[in-house]
C-alpha cells in the first residue's frame, strides 16, 4: 500500500489524503495522470495492466489500486 | 440529412411536443403501473419500440438488428472464452465491431464518401462513378450505435458477463428518453435498473415532472427564441459581419447549451420518474477554466465513451507504449508525453468530430479541439514555470476568471464553425467577424434587426440569469431541487408555477414561431 502511495504522489503531488475514494469521480486524476500512473505501476511491480482494467472501480482509491496491482501479480 | 423516414413524424414526437408530455409519457406511465412487476420491463420495451416506430417508421429494424447481433457476438464471445479459444473470441468481438460500424458508414456517411469520392475522380478529368443518394438515417444511430459497441467492449474486456436476456439488451438499447440525444449508458450502469420494474412513486413523479419542466423552460424561453437570432444571421451570413456574427456565434453557443441541457433534463425527468437515474450528460460546463476541462463536463457521456473505448486502448497499445519508452529512455519525457498524447487524441478527435455529422466543418471542429488541447498539454511545463514564478497571481480569483473568459472565446469560435452549413461558411464567417469588427455595433442598434426585440432580450437575460444562479449553486455542491423542496409551501409552489407559467407565457411557440428540432437529434 505504501508502495501505491507513493508512486501516487510522484503522478500528482496534490493529492494529500491516502484514503480518499474519489480519485477518478473526484477528477483528482485525469486521463494522462492516469496513463502515467499506470506506466510507473507496470515498471515498479513488473506487471502488465491491459485497457480493460482502466476503470474508476479499480483506480477510484489507493486500497481498489493496491487490489488490482496484487490480482495482476498473483496472475488472475 | 433527415433522421427519419418522415422527420415531420419525427418532430411531432420529439420530448418538447405535447404528443410525447401530454400523450405518450402519461400512457407509458399509466400502463407500466398497471402492469405486474415481471411485465413492466416489457412495457417499456413496447413502449420504446413504439416510439421509434412512431418518429422512424420501418427504420425500427435497424436498433432491433443490433440487438440481435450484440446479444449473439456476446455469447459467442463468452462461450470462446470459456474454451480458452483466445483467437475465436477476437474473431467474435471484431465481427461484431465490423459490422456495427460497418452499418453506421453505410448509412450516416455513404453518400457524403460518394460525393468527395467523385471529387477526387474529377480532379483526374473521369466520371464520377458513386451516385450520391441521400439516406434515410434511423433516429439515435450514433447514440445506440455507441452504446452497442460500449457493450461489446465491456464483454471483450471482461467488466460484464454477456446478457442471455435478449429484452434486457433490447430495452438498454431503445429505452425511448435515450434514443434521440442520449445520455449514452453504460449496459453495466442501467442495463440491469432499467429492468428491475421499480414501481412509480409519487417522489419519483414529482421530481420527474419538475426536472422535465426545468429543461422544457431552457429549450422553449432560451433555446426557441434564439434560433431567430442564429437562423437570420447565418442564413444570410453575407450581409453581415463583425460583432453582429460574434453576437450569433455566441447565441448559438448559448441556444445549444440550453437546448441540449434542457433535453437531458427532459430525459432524465422521464427516467427519474421510472425510478430510473440516467447518466448525466453535463456539469456546469461554462465554469472550466481550460478546454480539456470543458470537455470533462460538456456531453460528459460521449467524452467519456471516447476515453474508455478510443484512447486508453490507443493509449496503452504496444506501438504507443514502445514509442513513449524510447523517447522517455533518452530523456525526452515531456516530448514522450506530448507525442504519445497526439498520437491516441488525433483518432479521438477526428472521431469525435465526424460523429456529429459527415461534414467537412464537423471534421475541422473536431481538429480544432485536436489542436487547443495539444496545445495546453505543450504549454503545461511554461504555465507550471509561471505559476511557481508568481504564485499569488495563479491562485488569484481574476487569473481563474481570465481562464474561464478564455475558455469560452475558444468554446464559442469552435460553435461558430459547428452551427456553419460547410466549412466554407464556417470560414467565410470567421474573417468576416475579424475583418468587419466595430465596437459601435453593440450600441447602434445592429443586434435589434436580426429578429428580435428588447423584450425578447430582456426574457433571455432573466431566464439564463435564472440557470447561471442554478449553476452557481451546483457548483458549490447544493442540490437546488432538493432546498426548493424544504421552502415553505406558498413559496415552494409559487418556484414551480413560476416556470410553469414562464414557459405558457414566454415559451417560443405559437404565431410568429417557427417549431425547432432538437439540435442533436440529427447526429
Amino acid at each position: 500500500m505504501e508502495d501505491v502511495w507513493m508512486i501516487l504522489r510522484q503522478v500528482e503531488p496534490d493529492v494529500d489524503d491516502m484514503n480518499c475514494g474519489e480519485l477518478i469521480d473526484g477528477r483528482i486524476l485525469d486521463s494522462f495522470s492516469v496513463l502515467e500512473l499506470i506506466g510507473r505501476l507496470e515498471d515498479y511491480f513488473e506487471i502488465r495492466i491491459s485497457p480493460g482494467e482502466v476503470t474508476a472501480a479499480n483506480f477510484n482509491s489507493v486500497r481498489s489500486i493496491c487490489a488490482m496491482v496484487q490480482r495482476l501479480r498473483q496472475g488472475e | 440529412m433527415p433522421w427519419c423516414s418522415g422527420s415531420d413524424k419525427g418532430s411531432r414526437m420529439a420530448y418538447h411536443t405535447a404528443l410525447y408530455l401530454v400523450l405518450f409519457l402519461p400512457a407509458v406511465c399509466l400502463l407500466y403501473q398497471l402492469a405486474g412487476v415481471r411485465f413492466r420491463p416489457w412495457v417499456l420495451l413496447g413502449g420504446s419500440l413504439v416510439f421509434y416506430w412512431c418518429v422512424s417508421g420501418a427504420l425500427v429494424l435497424y436498433p432491433l438488428a443490433a440487438v440481435l447481433l450484440i446479444h449473439d457476438v456476446g455469447l459467442w464471445m463468452e462461450a470462446a472464452g470459456k474454451e480458452k479459444d483466445e483467437r475465436q473470441r477476437k474473431k467474435a468481438f471484431v465481427w461484431g465491431l465490423a459490422v456495427l460500424l460497418g452499418i453506421l458508414v453505410w448509412r450516416k456517411y455513404g453518400s457524403f464518401l460518394a460525393a468527395n469520392g467523385n471529387r477526387v475522380w474529377r480532379l483526374f478529368s473521369l466520371e464520377p462513378p458513386f451516385s450520391v443518394v441521400p439516406a434515410l438515417l434511423p433516429i439515435g444511430i450514433s447514440f445506440y450505435t455507441l452504446q452497442a459497441v460500449g457493450y461489446l467492449g465491456d464483454v471483450w474486456y471482461k467488466r460484464i458477463p454477456a446478457e442471455r436476456n435478449v429484452g434486457r439488451l433490447g430495452l438498454f438499447l431503445t429505452f425511448f428518453p435515450c434514443i434521440m440525444e442520449g445520455p449514452i449508458c453504460r449496459y453495466g450502469q442501467t442495463g440491469h435498473v432499467l429492468w428491475e420494474g421499480r414501481p412509480i412513486t409519487w417522489d419519483n413523479l414529482t421530481k420527474g415532472v419538475q426536472r422535465i419542466f426545468w429543461g422544457l423552460a431552457k429549450k422553449m424561453i432560451v433555446a426557441d427564441r434564439l434560433n431567430i437570432l442564429v437562423q437570420t444571421v447565418y442564413g444570410k451570413d453575407e450581409s453581415y459581419s463583425g460583432v453582429v456574427i460574434g453576437a450569433a456565434a455566441c447565441c448559438y453557443t448559448i441556444q445549444l447549451y440550453m437546448e441540449f441541457s434542457g433535453c437531458m433534463d427532459m430525459v432524465a425527468g422521464s427516467g427519474e420518474i421510472f425510478g430510473i437515474c440516467l447518466p448525466e450528460n453535463f456539469c456546469q460546463p461554462f465554469f472550466s477554466k481550460t478546454v480539456p476541462e470543458f470537455w470533462r463536463r460538456w456531453h460528459i457521456t460521449l467524452g467519456a465513451w471516447f476515453k474508455d473505448y478510443m484512447f486508453y486502448p490507443i493509449s496503452m497499445s504496444p506501438a504507443l507504449r514502445g514509442f513513449g519508452r524510447r523517447l522517455s529512455g533518452k530523456g525526452r519525457r515531456r516530448l514522450a508525453r506530448l507525442g504519445m498524447s497526439a498520437g491516441a487524441l488525433f483518432p479521438v478527435w477526428l472521431c469525435n468530430g465526424l460523429w456529429h455529422g459527415p461534414r467537412w466543418s464537423f471534421l475541422f471542429f473536431g481538429m480544432y479541439y485536436f489542436m487547443l488541447i495539444l496545445l495546453s498539454i505543450g504549454a503545461e511545463p511554461w504555465v507550471e514555470r509561471w505559476k511557481a514564478k508568481y504564485p499569488v497571481m495563479g491562485n488569484h480569483g481574476v487569473f481563474a476568471g481570465v481562464q474561464i473568459v478564455r475558455t469560452w472565446i475558444l468554446v464559442v469560435i469552435g460553435e461558430l464553425f459547428f452551427r456553419a452549413e460547410g466549412l466554407r461558411q464556417g470560414i467565410r464567417m470567421f474573417c468576416s467577424m475579424i475583418r468587419g469588427w466595430r465596437f459601435s455595433q453593440l450600441w447602434d442598434k445592429s443586434l435589434l434587426e436580426l429578429g428580435l426585440d428588447r423584450m425578447d432580450f430582456v426574457v433571455i437575460g432573466v431566464m439564463v440569469g435564472a440557470v447561471f444562479l442554478v449553476s452557481v449553486l451546483n457548483e458549490r455542491g447544493r442540490d437546488v431541487r432538493q432546498e426548493i423542496g424544504r421552502l415553505p409551501l406558498p413559496l415552494r409552489w409559487g418556484v414551480y408555477y413560476g416556470v410553469l407559467f414562464g414557459i405558457c407565457v414566454f415559451g417560443a411557440y405559437g404565431e410568429g414561431y417557427v417549431p425547432v428540432d432538437l439540435i442533436y437529434a440529427n447526429f
